[in-house]
């Protein structure tokens, strides 16, 4: 998706080596997605439901 | 000692040889290893394996042009990549946005490397049309962390 969009960046994370984003994001079973820090899901999605987890990502936080 | 098997570099050779399109750069953020111990400082043993590693790579090929960066000697070009620790690979091709592998690309990842070099490098994307156009339609940024583990 990386590819498409200048404003996105992929990182594919060893979540062993990196314990300390382990534990901030609580990854127990991988592949675990992480989303601006917002949106989370584990496991590999359709297409569609990965675009849609960006948009809830990005969308305006509501009070 | 080479460390990728000898059928294994055949196989990406006939991989780059038939899906390389265009040149890639890599970019791998390493550390020299202190010589000193400092209790509580994560120590990544595996910069100088992943740099060895992309190294191996662009053998196979004269499409990949690879720049090694000490963090610490570097860090202007370690900040402009957002990279604070090692090691980290950095794909330059046709992508617009930022593709990095954070931690040594082993096992599974590996392959994902290989695979993502192949499509920064050809400009593939398997996406559909709409989901296309819907990503090109954002303009905020997205920031897409996948966590996986070593097989």
């Amino acid at each position: 998706m990386a590819m498409v969009n200048e404003h996105i960046t992929a990182d594919a994370i060893d979540a062993s080596e990196f314990p300390e984003l382990s534990s901030k994001y609580q990854v127990m079973s991988v592949p675990k997605i992480v989303i601006n820090d917002r949106v989370e899901f584990t496991g590999a999605q359709p297409e569609a439901a990965f675009l849609e987890a960006i948009q809830q990502a990005i969308a305006p936080k509501e009070d | 000692m080479p460390m990728i098997p000898e059928r294994e570099r055949q196989q990406i050779r006939e991989i780059f040889d038939r899906d390389l399109a265009s040149e890639v750069r890599i970019e791998v953020f390493s550390k020299k290893p202190s010589l000193l111990f400092v209790p509580g400082r994560q120590e990544s043993g595996s910069g100088p394996e992943t740099e060895a590693l992309i190294r191996e790579l662009a053998e196979l090929t004269s499409l990949l042009q690879v720049e090694v960066h000490d963090i610490q000697a570097e860090p202007e070009a370690a900040a402009q990549a957002g990279v604070s620790q090692v090691p980290a690979v950095v794909l330059h091709g046709t992508n617009a946005g930022v593709v990095r592998f954070l931690g040594a690309p082993s096992g599974y990842e590996f392959s994902t490397l290989i695979a993502d070099i192949v499509d920064v490098s050809a400009g593939s994307v398997n996406l559909a049309d709409e989901t296309k156009s819907d990503l090109r339609a954002i303009t905020e940024p997205v920031h897409i962390q996948v966590f996986s583990t070593p097989t």
